[in-house]
């Protein structure tokens, strides 16, 4: 009798890893199905695809098909999936960092702003997250507000070129023309014919 | 269990979110709001608005687009939740912001967009790093025909020009100057003082009218406007020649239709001391800005003695930049202006009513002309005429 109870349940577990197998292989390859039609740019296809094997709890299925709504340029739907991402693991950066792109593209910067705030407390030096707020504030015009952003990625990047030619726009609006030259002269050591710096030294009196 | 209802109920939303979004519906949408937006079709716009909202979809560039639209379509209050909604959408925004502040000042909400101005001073600070010293300038002149021997005015010509200057975020300095020649061509006497005695004007000469003045208008608080003014006015008459000057206080208290006001004047017209109130009502019904129902009582003080003037005026304008508007005024009055003498009478109450329908068109630089008529009837009191008057004119508002 116990020997019958340990030959079935032996076979259930078996079962159950062939199963659990065969599913990991049907979902490799229909990521894999997905990469080579979202090349094609066929996205609502790629879709189809992982749909077939959707799973509401896979962290990785829901951020692929984020990104792939919104590749197809269907952002509700992208940060419907971008969002369960995020509820499935509440500290990972990466589906943040995703959801902002069909936010941006429907232009709700006030939530583009929030998710940005939330990377920063989890992670207060990111560079991606400064900087682009720094980049969405001077756009907005609320200079006084992208400075200590800027400042964070000038401070870990000395030499980066684009956070130079920022910082330096940045003073340009604040009307410290001093400081902003010496920026953009430091951006075009990083190099001497980038467009913006050149724009900007340009801009300030003489 | 509870984690499992969870998971069923994110999947069921998903997959019925899933399925409604499947069909490229938003890009389809978003497309076509796009295009109509492009194309200023303002009405298909919002009917577009209207299937997005159906479907679900909620974000900046539809609420901003659907502000615009109302916005052009004369109607700013409707205009202002959905930009003020893309304003949350997306903080700060200086288009959003733009537009908000336009469709308080296209509504009359002074109040509104004084307190917006106030709580984003340092974007408009930035904006405008170096504000203008002049914020506006006008310059008019017309020509008033007066058919016929009835009236003795014969043609009344006048320039008028204005510098505006801008006194921090929440006023205005206004100088202005106005010439008014005026042609007396007959004797017969038209005031209505009807004692049967001609007046004796019979000069065909121009008698010139300068006037100087300086408006100031301050918002002193939410919703609370206070304006003044200080003439000095130059009359040239066939024998003598009058420098009068006046100078007038008023408070405005504005609400989202209706303006309230009250105010005081005191000065000198002819050489006679005149003291004026001014209580009034401007009321915009169903918010629409393009029309104003004015009521002004308008008590006098004249040499002493107390008069009572009452006008109600009506104004409506159809469109922008060709603008048809009509202005009705109904008014009594009860004294008049000798104008041998020059003294000031008094009299039974008498009736006034004008009609004025006047068609304008401004150009792209400023530069606008108009045209009209003015129908004006006398009835009761001592006397009575009516009257048809062609106007023209021009107009430079840089």
């Amino acid at each position: 009798m116990i020997m019958k109870h340990l030959i079935f349940t032996c076979l259930l577990i078996l079962g159950l890893a062939l199963q659990s197998l065969h599913a990991q292989t049907r979902l490799i390859e229909a990521f894999s199905q997905s990469y080579l039609l979202e090349q094609q740019g066929q996205y609502q296809a790629a879709i189809d695809t992982l749909l077939d094997q959707y799973d509401a709890s896979s962290y990785e299925t829901n951020l692929r098909l984020g990104w792939l709504y919104y590749l197809a340029e269907q952002f509700p739907a992208a940060q419907q999936y971008y969002q369960q991402a995020i509820s499935l693991m509440p500290y990972a950066i990466e589906p943040k960092l995703g959801i902002v792109y069909p936010l941006s593209a429907i232009g709700n910067w006030t939530a583009v702003i929030g998710q940005y705030e939330k990377i920063l407390q989890i992670d207060p030096h990111h560079t991606t997250a400064h900087y682009r707020l720094a980049a969405i504030y001077y756009e907005k015009q609320l200079y006084q507000e992208a400075l200590p952003h800027i400042e964070s990625v000038i401070n870990l990047y000395p030499f980066d070129y684009d956070a130079l030619v920022l910082y330096g726009w940045i003073q340009v609006q604040a009307g410290n023309t001093a400081k902003a030259k010496v920026l953009f002269h430091k951006a075009l050591l990083y190099n001497p014919e980038g467009d913006l710096a050149l724009a900007g030294l340009g801009s300030l009196p003489k | 269990m509870q984690a499992r209802l969870i998971l069923f109920i994110s999947l069921c939303a998903i997959g019925i979110g899933g399925h409604s979004l499947a069909g490229q519906t938003f890009r389809q949408l978003d497309s076509l709001m796009y295009a109509q937006y492009i194309q200023a079709d303002w009405k298909g716009l919002l009917q577009t608005v209207d299937r997005t909202e159906e479907a679900g979809y909620h974000y900046y560039f539809q609420q901003l687009r659907s502000g615009i639209a109302y916005l052009q379509l004369q109607a700013p209050e409707k205009a202002q939740p959905y930009l003020q909604e893309a304003l949350a959408l997306n903080a700060a925004d200086p288009l959003a912001l733009h537009y908000l502040y336009t469709s308080y000042t296209a509504a009359n909400q002074w109040h509104k967009a004084w307190r917006l101005r106030k709580k984003y001073s340092t974007l408009w600070a930035t904006d405008s790093v170096a504000p203008p010293t002049v914020t506006g300038s006008f310059v008019e002149s017309g020509l008033k025909v007066i058919p016929g021997g009835h009236e003795w005015l014969g043609t009344a010509e006048f320039v008028a020009a204005s510098i505006t200057h801008r006194l921090g975020l929440s006023g205005s300095l206004q100088w202005y100057y106005q010439y008014l020649g005026v042609r007396w061509v007959t004797k017969e006497d038209n005031l209505g003082n009807g004692n049967g005695n001609s007046s004796s004007i019979t000069s065909r000469e121009w008698f010139p009218q300068h006037q100087l003045g300086v408006r100031p208008r301050v918002n002193i608080a939410d919703c609370w406007r206070l304006s003044g003014a200080f003439h000095m006015l130059r009359i040239a008459l066939p024998d003598n020649t009058f420098k009068d000057r006046s100078a007038a206080i008023q408070l405005t208290y504005t609400m989202p239709t209706i303006d309230l006001f009250a105010g005081f004047a005191n000065g000198r017209l002819l050489d006679t001391a005149v003291t004026q109130l001014r209580i009034g009502m401007n009321w915009r019904p169903f918010g629409r800005p393009n029309t104003a129902l004015t009521f002004t009582y308008l008590p006098h003080k004249v040499n002493n003695n107390w008069q009572h003037t009452g006008y109600a005026l009506l104004s409506h304008t159809f469109h922008k930049t060709h603008s048809l508007s009509l202005m009705g005024n109904v008014g009594y009055r009860q004294y008049y202006i000798d104008p041998e003498d020059y003294q000031l009478f008094n009299l039974p109450i008498s009736q006034q009513f004008s009609g004025r329908l006047m068609y304008s068109k401004q150009t792209d630089h400023g530069l606008g002309w108009y045209t009209g008529v003015l129908f004006e009837q006398k009835t009761g009191g001592s006397g009575s005429f009516q009257q048809w008057t062609p106007f023209i004119g021009a107009t430079f508002n840089p």
